[in-house]
């Protein structure tokens, strides 16, 4: 090898390093593709538009709840329904920690309260709110959501963990239980909060629009969370403030049938849109007859069968429980010409359904009825309820509140103290109005555990359809309530939960 | 290539003697030879002479002068110094020279351009030597060097394998060589008719393996690679290459994971280690690493070799892709010589291979019978056999399936000038399904072309396109689709009413309880179409800037572009209807390019041999999906997505890149002691800036025992080489962003209309990093009694670590996906082990290949959960017992099989034993082994009761040949793993919902107290029979002959004229003979490609055999 070549070999070797170095920079950008169809979360969150999609994102989980897992459960789990599928468990209270449905309502009520937090951490991060009003309007929603949650998880589970920031890895997730009081500070907190922070109306320009809840709205979800821990005067109060902001509907049907959505008798609703099964509800798919192709999953309490063949906890009630002449009945309730599957023998016609939030229009079943979650009516009953705790009046504004929803949606004569004489007969009566009037809206069964009265009134049923005694509510799930004091039924906590956060703390008692 | 031998010999006007004494004469009159040797020439020179006592040197210098003659002769040739009387007037100069030479010991030859040349007369004589090269089964080997032994004198064959060399007197021998073939040196004697049969080089050591970035001779490599070559490969009929690989290569594990026509395999190497991320081998394709392990479009008659490297010191070179090793395809090149064409025409007939046995109508309604009444139900009508629906028995697997009828055309042609070689395809393929209305078509186009330009570049093309088109059914699963459906639906319906046209039932009451549907709806009235089109090439450039050192730039590209259609139509047969019509649509589109640098050095000093390389290379993807359905036509002409009014839609578009830097160094002393090194960086879009980069560095030495001096006097010892490598791999393939917190779709609606939500999607890990693979691999590659026999063997310890696992985290975390974290490690030991024998040689000959792997896979850490204790990852959960069957342990393989121990049924005498257990179980319910012994039914009760990965698994090929016929055998087997029988879980567990197996008819009753549980239907029983246990659990050991060919070529002096060169027929069976124990349909029939879900049976397409007639010839 001649020194001519060697130079020239230096030569080309250095051609080959700039070219190396040219296509290295050149090719940065191949190292850092840009993300189609998803961005960053943290990047999202910078302004004000990318907030709101985050604040959207909270209510999402609204949307499978409410068509389906929590309504079911519950409804079944109160003397509304009875079913004749699988879902025993729930009717019977006849499962265990690891039942599936529990563990939906756990993960998706702490997914929600993940995405308010992620909006709480992020809204000073945006760089462009165009109002003041909007940020409020942002926190405002995200409180309310978070307390909503907060509240569902506090009365089916109790004391569960605390989580108020967004969750960067394990450990943040794995907290212990809080005590059932903790909660209740951080809901009330949240809740007073956005009172002062929401609007009491929307506009309907992007971000406003109407659907989201007002001050209103919270203020009736907090009035909810005073009765549930007997703050009669505050429950009264914070309900006060709802009543002369809204009014009930003329026409009880038009809550439940698409055709007056976010009117003034609502304050807080799940929101079903759209034409896809990702935003619409498919709750009547549970809801139909068999006979129709639907599920039938819940299925009306009814006595016709005497407790001979209605099912394991039908027994005398819900059927019944209506006056004659509600016009309330014939919304919540159906019952088509069709063959009885569950007893034969019976008569064509003599099985009732429930009627409330049936949409058969789409062949698919998808609805876009909304699903009703604090009405004004609740503004009212709740007022009556905590005043006539606080002291018995006789034709006083209880009475009068109590008969709005019974003369305005039931068709009904108003009740005098002629009718209800004292405390013990007004709280019959308001127990009452408030199952025909909230009939399917997942109200009875958190009614029935407040009022300490769930064990008896499900026992009573159970001894109905197993008339040999071995069907037992299992009162070894009861606690006594710290707030309230009253026997209060706890699920289970997931399983899976004291498998994955070590920190958790004890599981409900009769679980183990 | 060599040049033409006449260039290489410039005829100098003068000095001629000066040349002559450099060089020996012997080697110049070979060159010469093949000159043209002319008397006409010379007929119009005269000369003039009239000398005495003169030395023949000097008359000839005086003929010299006279004449435009030169003479060429030896100094060396003493007789040249003789001194002679000639005396010529005007004589013609031959006559002259026959005068000089009559008596002399030397002759003369003289050639067309002036030149006379003087030699011994033994040494000018020539003579023709003519012959046929052919392979071993008898094919014409066009393009094979013959070389007259010693010198460079030669020619090759032409496209009928014929040749012919004019050979100098006294050459000894001809020497044949051909690229994967063993060399032949053939003595010439007094023949002039030399036919040779090629046999393929069993050792090879002379022969190129394809590895990373450039090619190796197989004696210098020092890690563990693998190579199969054409004839190999096109051995078989087959469809895919994974076919062609499977059982062929040691350490590499090739099962049919179902699915369709097109074929669906996956390929391990040397076992499996990610859990997350992918187990598939990286494909290079003519230097293209593929986007997916998906190259089935590749024709495998295109294929020149497939090179699988399988550890780390082979595979470093690809670093972040190669810890599940490589396989390194090449497609056919051209070579020097006439164009050449070769049509293949392959027919054949295929069938299902087995069937599964189901109850004849008698036998279900007597399990009818039988649960009804242990069920307390109603028995009424299925009490009376009379009935006209008992008299029917319809055999669905028989309705729906067919003889399925294949064609396979391809024309290859291949050829080149002096600097261009060129090679091309044309193929066509269509292949019926063995399921009714299921087929797939197959274009397929390819080119390669190379040009040596100068000394100094060289450009090369390889491109080929295909497209592909099938109908295809239903994939397996667990209910009444696919293939399941033909055994789930009992037999009492008819498919077809007295029209012909499909018929079903209109009622749900006895005795049409159950599975009654036809199946041959979902089968036959759907459309469903995918269309595969690919464009895959590369050119590459190489410019040799100094001897030894050759700068390339390669540019390669793959494009792959799917379509699909499916449409289900509107009908209303019996209780069977559809309202309305749904349409999907769907389209991708992978673009993916590469662009690499190399320099690569390769120089001998003395016994020190350098080979380096270093380079650089971009690589990109660039995937997108499409798929839009939508719903509502009522009509089936309108079957399109615009006649629809319900639509759907869903997208994704994600581009990923790779940035990288190697270097590699081979280093080896006099042949004897070698030394690798080799270097990766890689940068990756997969991860997040601080782990963007990794260093995959691997070295590997190895010892040519056989070349030390106190081996050499062994003869029977060609060589023995000892190789010992250790290096670091990575697999990045764990799914593009995961390193950031995305923002996941949430939407919500408000005034019924629905609203743009986002929600965080998981948690982001910004420390995400590769996982890598550390490996320690030793081999002993063996060869003897002159390539007879060759043998490797290897050892390897493969540990995963880092591997990505996704840990559980609290659900108050509210984000749906686990984090996922480099925390896990697996090991994969293992011993391979390669055999190839030339057992007979000669007119009958034989042939024997074989190989064997063992592989044990172990669990060493999956990470802890919250408590502390060892994860457990279960795997995919089977239906109707809602449990898994696999369970992933530390201490244990991956995807264990984990499950109860079945135990027979409950007999009668046992009532008090079985209450115990048990509360309602009684005398002919499923019996469960009390594995805890605490005399109750638990989860305690469950264990590890088998692997679903083969502990061994291999193949043996025998091949003999007499004249020209040729017969081989191809063996292939796996052992000791178990594979779970979903098919029989739901179909054998006497539950007379769904039609039953044959092997139900023996259910226990008092009467016959047999261990298969009692009939039910609903209850206690029937939910003990669903358990998954190793009742459904099979040994899934087999031994299958894959394979069996003849093959005739035809006579050579039976093919009349000049167009055909050869003819050759063969007749293949495949699949024809599997002995197992499993009773499924096949046993590698392992439908999950998921690690954690391995050996789980859900009926996928079934496996046919195949026999097939192939005609190939060569014009």
């Amino acid at each position: 090898m001649n020194n001519n070549i060697n130079i020239e070999k230096m030569k080309n070797i250095k051609y080959i390093i700039i070219l190396s170095l040219f296509l290295t920079f050149g090719c940065e950008n191949i190292l850092e593709p840009p993300i189609q169809g998803a961005v960053a979360l943290d990047d999202l969150l910078l302004t004000e538009s990318g907030i709101i999609t985050a604040v959207n994102g909270i209510y999402e989980q609204l949307l499978d709840q409410y068509q389906n897992v929590i309504v079911i459960d519950l409804e079944l789990a109160s003397d509304n329904a009875f079913t004749w599928r699988a879902e025993t468990q729930y009717d019977i209270y006849n499962f265990d920690a690891t039942l599936s449905n529990f563990q939906d309502i756990w993960t998706s009520h702490y997914t929600g309260i993940t995405r308010a937090n992620t909006v709480l951490d992020a809204l000073e991060s945006v760089e462009d709110y165009s109002s003041e009003e909007m940020k409020d309007a942002i926190e405002g929603q995200a409180k309310f959501l978070r307390a909503f949650y907060y509240f569902n998880l506090v009365r089916m589970f109790g004391g569960v963990p605390i989580i108020e920031h967004k969750v960067m890895g394990r450990e943040d997730a794995e907290q212990p239980r809080a005590s059932i009081e903790e909660v209740y500070v951080l809901i009330k907190s949240d809740l007073d909060d956005a009172i002062t922070l929401l609007p009491t109306e929307y506009t309907g320009a992007s971000g406003m629009e109407v659907g989201r809840p007002t001050t209103y709205a919270a203020s009736a979800l907090k009035a909810m969370v005073l009765l549930e821990l007997e703050e009669w005067g505050n429950a009264a109060q914070a309900a006060d403030a709802v009543i002369g902001n809204g009014a009930l509907l003329a026409n009880y049907a038009d809550y439940f049938n698409g055709s007056n959505e976010n009117s003034e008798g609502s304050l807080f609703e799940v929101q079903y849109g759209g034409t896809e099964g990702g935003t619409t509800s498919q709750i009547s798919r549970y809801i139909k007859p068999p006979d129709f192709a639907g599920l039938g999953h819940p299925i009306p309490t009814d006595d016709i069968y005497n407790g001979g063949g209605g099912g394991l906890s039908s027994g005398n009630s819900f059927v019944q429980c209506f006056e004659p002449g509600d016009l309330r009945k014939s919304v919540t309730i159906a019952n088509p010409d069709i063959p009885n599957f569950i007893d034969p023998t019976q008569l064509d016609g003599t099985m009732y359904f429930m009627n409330k939030f049936w949409n058969d229009v789409d062949p698919n079943l998808l609805s876009t009825y909304n699903f009703t979650l604090i009405r004004y009516a609740d503004a009212l009953l709740i007022r009556a309820e905590a005043l006539n705790e606080v002291g018995y009046v006789a034709d006083g504004e209880a009475f009068d509140l109590l008969n709005e929803t019974r003369t305005t949606h039931g068709g009904l004569v108003a009740l005098t103290s002629a009718d209800l004489a004292d405390q013990a007969a007004f709280r019959t009566a308001i127990r009452q109005e408030r199952r025909v009037e909230f009939g399917f809206e997942v109200k009875r069964y958190f009614d029935l555990n407040r009022w300490g009265i769930l064990e008896e009134t499900i026992q009573a049923q159970m001894d109905i359809s197993d008339p040999t005694g071995e069907t037992v509510f299992p009162s070894e799930n009861l606690i006594s309530h710290p707030i309230t004091g009253k026997d209060y039924f706890l699920y289970p906590v997931p399983n899976i939960e004291f498998i994955n956060n070590a920190e958790l703390g004890d599981q409900n008692p009769g679980y183990n | 290539m060599k040049k033409k031998l006449p260039n290489l010999i410039p005829i100098p006007k003068s000095g001629i003697i000066k040349i002559v004494r450099t060089m020996k004469l012997a080697l110049i009159i070979v060159f010469l030879s093949v000159l043209q040797v002319s008397a006409n020439v010379y007929s119009q020179v005269t000369v003039n002479l009239d000398v005495q006592d003169k030395p023949i040197r000097e008359v000839l210098k005086t003929i010299e002068q006279q004449s435009q003659v030169r003479f060429f002769y030896s100094d060396d040739l003493l007789v040249m110094s003789e001194l002679i009387d000639v005396k010529a007037d005007n004589k013609n100069i031959i006559g002259v020279l026959d005068d000089i030479f009559s008596k002399s010991p030397l002759t003369y030859k003289a050639y067309d351009n002036n030149l006379i040349v003087i030699a011994p007369r033994d040494l000018l004589q020539q003579k023709k030597v003519t012959g046929t090269v052919t392979a071993k089964d008898g094919t014409p080997l066009p393009g094979v060097n013959v070389v007259v032994t010693g010198t460079t004198m030669g020619t090759l064959t032409d496209a009928a394998g014929k040749y012919s060399i004019e050979v100098p007197q006294g050459s000894k021998s001809l020497t044949f060589s051909f690229i994967g073939m063993e060399a032949q040196e053939i003595t010439i004697g007094t023949l002039t008719e030399i036919n040779v049969t090629m046999l393929e080089s069993a050792v090879g050591l002379e022969e190129v393996v394809v590895v990373g970035y450039g090619t190796i001779k197989k004696k210098d490599i020092t890690g563990s690679v693998a190579s199969l070559g054409r004839e190999e490969i096109e051995s078989r009929p087959i469809l895919t290459f994974e076919d062609a690989l499977k059982g062929r290569i040691s350490g590499v594990q090739v099962r049919q994971t179902g699915g369709d026509l097109a074929g669906d395999f996956s390929i391990s190497i040397r076992g499996v280690g990610s859990v997350n991320g992918t187990n598939d081998p990286l494909i290079v394709v003519d230097g293209v690493p593929l986007f997916s392990s998906d190259f089935s479009t590749i024709n495998p008659k295109d294929i020149q070799s497939m090179d699988v490297l399988k550890d780390a010191s082979a595979t470093a070179i690809y670093g972040a892709r190669a810890a599940n090793g490589v396989i390194m395809i090449t497609t056919k090149q051209g070579r020097k010589g006439e164009l050449r064409l070769t049509l293949d025409v392959d027919l054949g007939f295929e069938q299902i291979s087995k069937m599964y046995e189901v109850m004849s109508t008698e036998q279900q309604r007597l399990l009818f019978v039988e649960a009804f009444t242990n069920s307390g139900r109603s028995t009424a009508v299925y009490d009376d056999p009379t009935n006209p629906i008992w008299q029917i028995d319809t055999d669905w697997q028989e309705e729906g399936t067919q003889t399925a009828f294949r064609q396979n055309y391809n024309l290859g042609f291949g050829g080149g000038s002096e600097n261009t070689n060129y090679s091309g395809s044309f193929s066509y393929l269509n292949r019926e399904g063995t399921l009714k209305s299921t087929d797939f078509q197959q274009y397929s186009l390819r080119l390669n072309v190379s040009s040596q330009f100068n000394k100094y570049l060289k450009l090369s093309t390889n491109l080929t396109g295909s497209h592909q088109e099938e109908n295809y059914a239903d994939a397996d699963s667990w209910g009444a689709v696919g293939y399941r459906g033909f055994l789930q639906n009992h037999s009492y319906t008819e498919p077809y009413d007295e029209n012909g046209e499909l018929t079903a039932v209109n009622t749900t009451a006895a005795p049409y309880f159950g599975s009654n549907s036809n199946p041959l709806i979902d089968l036959l009235l759907p459309t469903k179409t995918r269309n595969v089109n690919r464009i895959l090439g590369n050119t590459k450039l190489d410019v040799t800037l100094l001897d030894g050192l050759v700068l390339s730039g390669n540019f390669g590209g793959d494009i792959v572009l799917r379509d699909g259609y499916a449409y289900n139509p509107v009908y209303s047969i019996g209780r069977f209807s559809r309202d309305q019509g749904d349409v999907t649509v769907n389209a991708a589109q992978q673009v993916n390019w590469v662009g690499d640098i190399t320099l690569d050095y390769d120089k001998q000093f003395g016994a020190h041999n350098i080979k380096a390389l270093a380079g650089f290379s971009v690589q990109q993807y660039k995937q997108t999906n499409t798929n839009t359905s939508g719903a509502g036509t009522i009509d089936n002409q309108l079957n399109q997505l615009s006649n629809q009014t319900d639509f759907g839609a869903t997208g994704t578009d994600v581009t990923s890149g790779l940035v990288s830097y190697f270097g590699r160094a081979i280093y080896n002393y006099g042949d004897k002691y070698y030394l690798t090194g080799t270097v990766r960086y890689d940068g990756s879009s997969r991860f997040g800036a601080d782990n963007r980069y990794g260093v995959f560095p691997s070295g590997s030495v190895a010892w040519r025992i056989s070349e030390e001096s106190f081996l050499q006097s062994i003869d029977i010892l060609d060589d023995l080489k000892l190789r010992v490598g250790y290096g670091l791999t990575g697999n990045q393939d764990i799914g593009d962003f995961a390193f950031i917190t995305k923002a996941g779709s949430a939407q919500y609606v408000f005034g019924n209309s629905v609203v743009v939500g986002n929600a965080p999607e998981n948690i982001g890990n910004p420390n995400l990093k590769w996982e890598s693979n550390v490996q320690f691999g030793v081999g002993i590659d063996l060869s003897l009694f002159k390539g007879r026999i060759y043998s490797s063997i290897d050892y390897y310890d493969k540990q995963s670590q880092d591997l990505l696992i996704s840990t559980p985290i609290p659900l108050t975390a509210g984000v749906s996906v686990n984090p996922i974290v480099n925390l896990g490690s697996f090991q994969n030991t293992g011993v391979e082990f390669a055999l190839n024998t030339r057992n007979i040689e000669g007119d009958f000959s034989w042939t024997t290949s074989f190989n064997i792997s063992f592989n044990k896979n172990k669990v060493i850490d999956i990470g802890t959960n919250s408590l502390g204790e060892p994860l457990e990852i279960p795997g995919e959960q089977i239906p109707l017992a809602w449990a898994p069957a696999n369970l992933t342990r530390a201490g244990q393989e991956a995807a264990g099989f984990y499950m109860y121990t079945w135990d027979g049924v409950w007999q009668l005498g046992e009532e008090a034993e079985a209450a115990a257990w048990d509360g309602p179980a009684q005398p002919g319910d499923p019996k469960y082994v009390d594995l805890n012994g605490n005399g109750i039914f638990d989860a305690g009760d469950k264990s590890f009761v088998g692997t679903p990965q083969p502990k061994y698994f291999g193949g043996m090929d025998n091949t003999f040949s007499y004249k020209n016929l040729s017969l081989s055998v191809f063996l292939e087997f796996a052992g000791g793993y178990k594979v779970y029988n979903t098919a029989r879980n739901l179909l054998a567990r006497s539950v007379p919902f769904v039609h039953n197996f044959a092997e139900v008819a023996d259910f226990w009753t008092p009467e016959n107290p047999s261990n298969v549980s009692r009939p039910s239907q609903g209850g206690y029983t029937t939910s003990q029979t669903n358990i998954v246990s190793t009742r459904w659990l099979e040994d899934g050991s087999y031994l299958k002959i894959k394979n069996i060919r003849l093959s005739y070529l035809l006579p050579a002096e039976s093919i009349k004229g000049d167009f055909i060169n050869s003819a050759k027929f063969t007749l293949t069976a495949s699949n024809f003979f599997t002995f197992t124990k499993y009773t499924g349909l096949d046993p590698e029939a392992s439908s999950r490609n998921d690690l954690l879900s391995q050996g789980l049976d859900f009926t996928p397409y079934p496996p046919t055999k195949l026999i097939s007639l192939a005609i190939q010839v060569n014009f």
